[in-house]
């Protein structure tokens, strides 16, 4: 299976400043041309309101991850571990502290700008999939390049190329109803890729699949990250999955409990 | 995205959920079809009843009596007449010549003597041919049988006897009770046959007055009521023409009740119903005693309007009924649809995408319903008046035609739409404001 490497011009590659800079933590030195973003959180702070109050889920968090990183977000339920994957990823807006990606404030954004960034930067793969239940396979793919406005015919193109890089193409024309657990992750896997992020955060990817099939799509993603150079973050219980990171963050009761360096050196947070 | 991605997700979504669609569809299918029905009926009725009444017929008519005004009745609908004043030919056609008079139609009536053979009259006088009983006396009122459509005349049972015909008649409940015959029976008259006397008085060589009838065979075929002329038989105008002609060639000495008017009264139509007030005036000025429902038409004529304002609120409550039908059914697709619309803003869809999804869809569900009741209620209006044509016709009245309201048909599907659209506006915005976040089951 090979994995599709492209970088749609149209396409933000990386974010830019109010000159049109990137950042100098943008990336830009992958072999392959292409490059992750680094992710950098700092004093993050973020609760929910509870039916007796606030609830903290997250307490001073600080991180970072380097750019094609890959890193592991580990810890018991409640651990806070989907919730900073939102975070990173713009489904929840940035409460305190602050928030990088590729240099680009996370907090600062809101409406369109932070349609168009969860839009084209960022990945988001779902535990459940994500997929609409009215759309084939195929067109579950192509709505994010939909939604980018891209021209049909060449959303169509992405498309099958990336159904065929996930080896899903005989089941382009397959509702999700219709496919099994892995096929349906592998169609997530793809619709994540289409406008070409440059950071894939994971929602426990593997966590409604079954042995062999998780250890398909973790090689899958893998290889995205290790091919396409994209920063690749993940939630898991799994320690054997986290294990396979570059980097392991250990949430615990909304707290980072140890930041193992990128080189898999651990070390007690502070 | 763009519109056209926007409509065809949107019209995906519709379709995803046919029977709330359908049922969707369906609510606002029945109220426009039910406004459009409504509307073209209440203007129908107002065409029917108030143009057709600006144009002429039976309530626009002006009755014009063989009597001279009394002045003391100006603006009376129904004023007591002055003293009797024949009207002849030159006045008919003076009175034609009369600036805002579009029509006039003379009536004629003639004294008669009404045998029935085997038919015992309440107040008979035993005067008729031989055979035929007891005869009562009544008149007889002739009128263009041609224009009946525009004569105050009300057909109960049978038909209107044929223009031109010397031997049909139509009678009127009045004569038959005066022969027993009332309610349902009077519809076992028709066919049955009568003989008609037109006295003529004169006297005799020894001075001495005599009366002396012709007599003239008639079938009944219908019976009326009626109130363009004073009379229980109503027949073709040549037919009471002859008989008046007879009686008035009488000895004026011995008949002295016979009216010796050319015609015994007039029916003006006018121009419009704005008209009738100053033909009136006119008339009068020619020296005719008149009559016209001008009041009764006003009053008619705000009955109309309030009906009209009436079937539109009604049809407008339908329309607004259905809104409410889109939004419920819009907020329990938004209720349905919080994960698939946090999907859509995780992977990019911005809160417009969104909200113009959901604006369109409503749109599609409005017109469509809009499209459909439109038709329906057309159709609806098209069969009511078929069958209040059909009833009209039987009466000899002018029928209605419904005309193609085509304004009326555009500005229902175009309001459907837009109802829907502003009863989604709600739901389409707490769509739109739905966090990303619906999309991961924190």
């Amino acid at each position: 299976m090979g994995i599709v490497h492209r970088r749609d011009p149209v396409q933000p590659v990386a974010p830019v400043d109010g000159r049109g800079q990137r950042p100098p933590d943008a990336g830009g030195d992958h072999p392959g041309g292409e490059d992750g973003l680094a992710v950098v959180g700092t004093a993050l702070a973020h609760r929910y309101d509870g039916p007796s109050g606030p609830v903290p889920v997250l307490v001073d968090v600080t991180f970072t991850v380097p750019r094609d990183g890959y890193a592991a977000l580990v810890g018991p339920s409640g651990a806070g571990k989907t919730t900073l994957l939102s975070l990173i990823g713009g489904l929840e807006p940035v409460q305190s502290g602050t928030l990088e990606v590729g240099g680009q404030d996370v907090a600062a954004l809101e409406g369109d700008g932070l349609a168009a960034y969860r839009r084209s930067t960022v990945g988001f793969i779902f535990q459940n999939f994500g997929l609409l239940e009215a759309l084939t396979a195929a067109e579950n793919v192509e709505l994010a390049a939909t939604l980018a406005g891209d021209r049909a015919a060449e959303r169509q193109r992405r498309t099958a190329e990336l159904l065929d890089a996930v080896g899903m193409s005989p089941r382009a024309a397959h509702r999700p109803g219709a496919l099994s657990g892995g096929e349906r992750q592998r169609v997530a896997i793809a619709r994540a890729l289409v406008n070409s992020p440059r950071l894939i955060l994971a929602d426990e990817p593997t966590g409604n699949l079954d042995a062999d099939t998780s250890d398909e799509v973790m090689h899958l993603l893998e290889s995205l990250h290790r091919d396409r150079g994209c920063t690749l973050m993940l939630v898991t219980h799994d320690r054997t999955l986290a294990a396979r990171a570059a980097q392991q963050l250990v949430l615990d009761r909304g707290r980072i409990t140890s930041v193992p360096t990128p080189a898999g050196r651990s070390s007690d947070a502070g | 995205m763009t519109w056209a991605d926007t409509v065809r997700f949107a019209a995906r979504s519709v379709l995803r959920r046919p029977g709330r669609a359908a049922l969707t569809v369906v609510a606002v299918t029945l109220a426009a079809a039910l406004f459009t029905a409504m509307l073209t009926m209440a203007a129908t009725a107002q065409g029917r009843v108030l143009d057709q009444l600006a144009k002429g017929g039976p309530l626009a008519g002006i009755q014009v009596a063989a009597a001279a005004p009394d002045p003391s009745q100006a603006g009376v609908d129904n004023p007591t007449r002055g003293a009797p004043k024949p009207i002849d030919q030159a006045a008919l056609d003076r009175i034609a010549r009369l600036r805002g008079v579009d029509v006039v139609l003379p009536i004629v009536t003639a004294q008669a003597l009404v045998a029935w053979p085997g038919h015992g009259a309440t107040a008979g006088n035993g005067v008729g041919p031989t055979g035929s009983g007891s005869v009562v006396f009544d008149q007889m009122v002739g009128v263009d049988l041609g224009h009946l459509a525009d004569f105050p005349v009300t057909l109960s049972s049978g038909r209107f006897p044929t223009p031109g015909s010397e031997t049909e008649v139509d009678v009127t409940p009045v004569l038959l009770a005066r022969y027993g015959i009332t309610g349902t029976r009077t519809r076992s008259v028709l066919g049955a046959q009568i003989v008609l006397g037109a006295p003529r008085g004169f006297r005799s060589s020894d001075g001495t007055p005599v009366f002396r009838s012709r007599w003239t065979k008639a079938v009944i075929v219908g019976v009326v009521t009626q109130q363009a002329g004073s009379g229980g038989v109503l027949a073709s105008f040549g037919l009471v023409q002859a008989a008046h002609r007879w009686t008035a060639a009488g000895d004026p000495t011995v008949d002295t009740d016979a009216d010796r008017s050319p015609y015994a009264g007039l029916f003006v139509i006018a121009r419009g119903l704005d008209s009738v007030p100053s033909v009136r005036a006119a008339i009068e000025a020619v020296g005719y005693s008149t009559s016209a429902p001008e009041n009764l038409i006003a009053t008619v004529e705000r009955y109309v309007h309030v009906v009209e304002i009436v079937l539109t609120g009604i049809g407008v409550i339908a329309l607004a009924i259905a809104s409410l039908g889109i939004m419920n059914a819009m907020l329990a697709a938004v209720r349905e649809r919080r994960r698939e619309i946090g999907i859509l803003k995780a992977v990019g869809a911005r809160d417009r995408d969104v909200l113009r999804s959901f604006l369109i869809e409503a749109a599609v569900m409005g017109a469509v319903g809009g499209l459909i009741g439109t038709v329906l209620g057309l159709a609806l209006a098209r069969l009511v008046a078929a069958i209040v044509d059909g009833y009209l016709t039987s009466q000899g009245l002018a029928g209605v035609h419904v005309s193609t309201p085509y304004l009326l048909a555009i500005a229902t599907v175009v309001g459907a739409t837009v109802l829907a659209v502003v009863a989604g506006a709600v739901p389409a915005r707490r769509a739109a404001a739905l966090p990303a976040r619906e999309a991961v089951e924190l």
